[in-house]
């Protein structure tokens, strides 16, 4: 038997033939001995197979994490993006930033000073004049920014120094307090120590009081009790002896 | 609604990340995964590990499933791919030397009080069946339990497994083939089950 012949013989027992394929199936099962107890063979296995019985199984619950929902995300991404352009806003308005459309130009400019007029630089003076511009223009914002850091760190030493005197003032202060604590805990401790010993003692005392009463209660029990018996021993001698 | 009958609703609820849906979800098809899972062992403890992580599989890779119509094919997908990798992870463990510490009546023994318990806990045959199916190769018996059991087409089981039609038909074919020597080997028919085991 060949392979396309075990193909079609899947094909037939598990019904996934057209009807066409059926009979011309069944033609060749007719002439085919061998075919006829393959099949046979095949749906006693089958027949086998299906005995299997399924216990029921039950899901239990699963107990999953929340999914994030893209919603959140995007809602998230574009406030991220709003915040990037009011910072990028802000940055631009500290540093004089200024956009200006001067004919068929635009200009970008980072200083207080009115930008340079819009040239297309056709010829050799409108490129002399820009120069100079840049020139007044470069000077100008280098006097500018010396002057802001000088200020800049004259206000931050003052600042660094208000900062260290008022953390030291603090620091003192905290650790006089939690030395004055401490002292207090200790006399605390030291007094409660002493409670506790004097306690004890007392308690050690009034034991070895109760114990001595017990042992001189026993004691003098145990003395009545061997007078007692020599008394008897005595008497049962002298009966002993009168006999 | 019939039993077992999955809502796509469920598949578009579950994958927007909604527990309840998703547990309906599980409901449905649970069963089935693990008796597909079962089978495949022949080990109780086996199959409901499978079970579980192609759950939490699904749960996890849900949103990349496009469409809802696909999801059965899918997810026998994922408990066969955690089949056979469980199987691969532990084939040391089953092929462990046991000669020099096993005599061969106390492995038979062992095996006999497997047996046992198994039947004691439920049908004979289904003792049988499980042990004829763990003596034919892998590939037969994922396209068999597929084919007898979970009722695909031909062509849905080469889709699952990646393999052509023909290949699936062939497994299919010497996978029943090893099943009827092993029945015939040991000797079990239907008709003599009720006479007990031991043969």
């Amino acid at each position: 038997m060949d392979m396309e012949d075990k193909s079609k013989l899947m094909d037939y027992l598990y019904n996934e033939m057209s009807p066409e394929e059926i009979v011309e199936f069944e033609k060749e099962l007719a002439s085919s001995p061998e075919l006829r107890e393959e099949l046979e063979e095949m749906r006693h296995t089958l027949g086998m197979l299906g005995e299997y019985q399924e216990e029921e199984k039950v899901a239990p619950v699963f107990l999953l994490p929340e999914r994030k929902k893209s919603s959140g995300i995007w809602w998230k991404t574009g406030l991220s993006v709003a915040a990037s352009l009011l910072l990028v806003l802000f940055l631009a308005a500290f540093a004089g930033m200024q956009l200006q459309m001067k004919g068929d130009t635009w200009v970008l400019s980072f200083s207080k000073n009115p930008p340079p007029p819009a040239t297309n630089f056709q010829d050799m003076s409108a490129l002399e004049q820009r120069l100079r511009a840049l020139e007044t223009q470069q000077s100008y914002a280098n006097s500018t920014t010396k002057e802001t850091v000088n200020l800049n760190k004259d206000t931050l030493e003052q600042i660094i120094h208000a900062l260290q005197k008022t953390q030291n003032e603090q620091l003192q202060l905290a650790l006089k307090g939690v030395r004055a604590e401490q002292q207090e805990d200790l006399q605390t401790a030291i007094l409660t120590l002493f409670e506790l010993l004097d306690q004890r003692r007392q308690e050690d005392l009034v034991l070895i009081a109760r114990s001595l009463q017990e042992v001189q209660d026993n004691s003098e029990e145990l003395f009545f009790q061997t007078d007692e018996l020599l008394g008897q021993i005595i008497m049962a001698m002298n009966t002993q002896n009168s006999k | 609604m019939p039993k077992g009958e999955i809502q796509e609703s469920w598949i578009r609820l579950a994958r927007e990340g909604n527990t309840e849906a998703f547990n309906k979800l599980a409901g449905s098809c649970y069963h089935r995964i693990f008796h597909f899972c079962m089978k495949y062992f022949g080990d109780e403890d086996e199959a409901w590990d499978c079970t579980q992580k192609t759950f939490i599989k699904v749960y996890e890779k849900l949103p990349e499933l496009r469409e809802e119509g696909r999801f059965l094919p899918w997810i026998y997908t994922i408990a066969g791919n955690y089949c056979k990798e469980y199987l691969r992870s532990t084939a040391k463990l089953r092929h462990l030397p046991l000669e020099g510490i096993l005599t061969p009546e106390l492995e038979d023994q062992i095996k006999l009080e497997r047996g046992a318990d198994k039947l004691q806990r439920g049908n004979e045959l289904n003792y049988w069946i499980e042990k004829a199916l763990q003596s034919i190769p892998e590939d037969q018996r994922v396209v068999v339990i597929m084919k007898e059991y979970e009722g695909f087409k031909f062509h849905e089981i080469a889709s699952i497994l990646g393999q052509s039609e023909n290949t699936v038909k062939s497994r299919l074919y010497y996978g029943l083939k090893a099943l009827r020597k092993c029945f015939e080997k040991w000797n079990i028919t239907k008709d003599e089950l009720g006479y007990g085991y031991g043969r």
